[in-house]
């Protein structure tokens, strides 16, 4: 079975206040896929990702990735494969600097320090980030925490990328670099986010939570044109579909 | 605490931060050699009697030494220092009150004890703190946590002085954010009642817990299994040797002899 691949099966899980999160969730992502999971607040989305990643284990059913059960037992295999962006950068960020951040993960690995400047400084260029080396992460701007943070993920090679709102807090101009950097990316991707119009560019799939089930999964394009299926899920059309805005008589 | 005085202070903290990035003698010294005088620094200043003075003055040549060599600014140091004044001003503060017996001190003559010793708190103080932030900005966090590494510091203490350090931006931030937010929905009469200061810092309590759990797991997502993380190794040079004997011979020498009574007599003798 391919390391690449992400299966759900009748995953259920509840909060210890009783919040019910996720109801019998299954879905299968294969090698390469792109698969955006979207939502309204409180939907679930969070929850999902923080399963396929191990940090939370389903109450009944099961997660696979690749050949791997997530369970407590294989923690770091799954880890090793799974690659996690956090919404908030600075969750993700704790180093002094960037290049000790970066090297935080292949470390903990076991890499030898002769091949660990490579691994990160390969990591840095692929995000654009390599002239910020050397600053402390909170000297960086929104757009490099992010960047960097996407990059702390990257040197340890997983296989999966698995991001929360990877465009939260983005200006324009730098949710468009994020936007084509995860474009780039060869990874299996898995990201919940609000932003449609990033869901369009960057997956070819989408999968709709509400209220802890899934009620749409398939095509990105022919799921976010469909205005009837996106207002019963708290949702609305992408803003390039959505028309110009005429004005009120 | 004023949010002012909070957003000043972090702001003096990132200053050293961007010191301690600079390539001067001091700054290429490895970190050990630095650790190591500064404990026996501290050690040394602090194992005098309560009632000296004097004797402590010939100390300030390392700290100015390290501020000279490392091209750290003196304004800078000095409002850093100010702004942790109060509390040894707090220490001692009731000594002039409660011990009122008079001491000699050479040159100067009669002084009550409770004075002297509050002169004594303030200098050790001054020395003590402006060292330490000296080593710090001299430094920097990254390299004082290695070289505690290598001096075999338990593993522990120097993660959580590195996480320690990084996350004080963070919760400090929180705090000025919590306050912000109070003060727009306050009238400018209303002040901080102690009930809503109980009910803030429950908030950011709670707040640094959730945030603290994020963070482990984002460490455990990349690895990190309970073992800190694993630094550069340091290479100790020959300057490192010769900046540890000499300093290391100055502090036993002021210790062993008062030097300003000294120099005093040796003054007064060649006068006379």
């Amino acid at each position: 079975m391919s390391h690449h691949l992400v299966e759900c099966r009748e995953v259920s899980f509840t909060y210890p206040d009783g919040t019910p999160a996720l109801r019998d969730i299954s879905f299968r992502i294969t090698h390469g896929e792109a698969v955006a999971v979207i939502g309204a607040n409180g939907a679930g989305k969070s929850t999902l990702l923080l399963h396929l990643a191990g940090v939370l284990l389903p109450q009944s059913g099961t997660v696979r990735v690749g050949d791997v059960l997530v369970d407590s037992s294989h923690l770091d295999e799954v880890r090793r494969t799974v690659g996690f962006v956090f919404q908030n950068p600075d969750d993700q960020l704790f180093m002094p600097t960037v290049f000790e951040d970066v090297a935080f993960g292949p470390r903990n690995l076991g890499i030898p320090e002769d091949q660990l400047e490579n691994r990160v400084l390969e990591a840095l260029r692929s995000v654009g980030a390599d002239h910020v080396r050397d600053r402390a992460p909170y000297h960086l701007s929104g757009g490099e925490k992010r960047a960097v943070s996407i990059a702390t993920v990257l040197a340890l090679q997983p296989k999966i990328l698995v991001l929360d709102e990877p465009a939260a807090n983005l200006d324009p101009v730098n949710r468009r670099k994020v936007i084509r950097l995860l474009t780039q990316f060869s990874h299996t991707r898995i990201l919940a986010t609000h932003d449609l119009d990033l869901a369009l560019d960057v997956c070819d799939r989408v999968l709709i939570l509400h209220q802890g089930r899934i009620t749409a999964d398939g095509n990105a394009e022919t799921i976010l044109r469909d205005e009837n299926i996106l207002r019963q899920n708290g949702l609305e059309l992408p803003l390039r579909f959505q028309g110009p805005m005429l004005p009120k008589d | 605490m004023s949010a002012g005085l909070l957003d000043r202070a972090l702001s003096e903290v990132r200053s050293l931060d961007t010191l301690s990035r600079q390539s001067t003698p001091v700054h290429r010294l490895d970190p050990r050699t630095k650790l190591i005088l500064v404990f026996m620094f501290v050690g040394v200043v602090m194992s005098f009697p309560p009632y000296t003075l004097l004797a402590l003055l010939p100390y300030a040549a390392f700290p100015l030494w390290l501020a000279a060599s490392g091209r750290i600014p003196g304004g800078a140091l000095y409002r850093k220092l100010l702004l942790v004044l109060p509390l040894a001003v707090f220490v001692g503060i009731l000594n002039p009150i409660f011990d009122t017996t008079p001491r000699m001190v050479p040159g100067i003559g009669s002084v009550a004890g409770g004075w002297l010793s509050l002169g004594s708190i303030l200098v050790r103080f001054f020395l003590n703190a402006a060292t330490g932030l000296l080593l710090l900005g001299t430094t920097g966090v990254l390299s004082l946590t290695q070289g505690m590494e290598a001096l075999h510091f338990p593993r522990v203490f120097s993660t959580l002085f590195l996480l320690m350090y990084r996350y004080l931006f963070i919760l400090t931030e929180e705090v000025l954010r919590l306050n912000q937010a109070r003060r727009c929905r306050s009238s400018a009469r209303s002040s901080l009642t102690p009930s809503l200061a109980g009910a803030m810092i429950g908030s950011v309590l709670l707040r640094a817990w959730d945030r603290a759990d994020r963070i482990t797991t984002a460490m455990r997502m990349r690895g990190f299994t309970g073992t800190p993380p694993r630094l550069t190794p340091l290479h100790w040079t020959a300057t490192d040797t010769r900046v540890l004997v000499f300093w290391t011979a100055y502090f036993l020498l002021c210790r062993g002899w008062n030097l300003p009574v000294l120099l005093g007599r040796v003054v007064v003798g060649l006068l006379s």
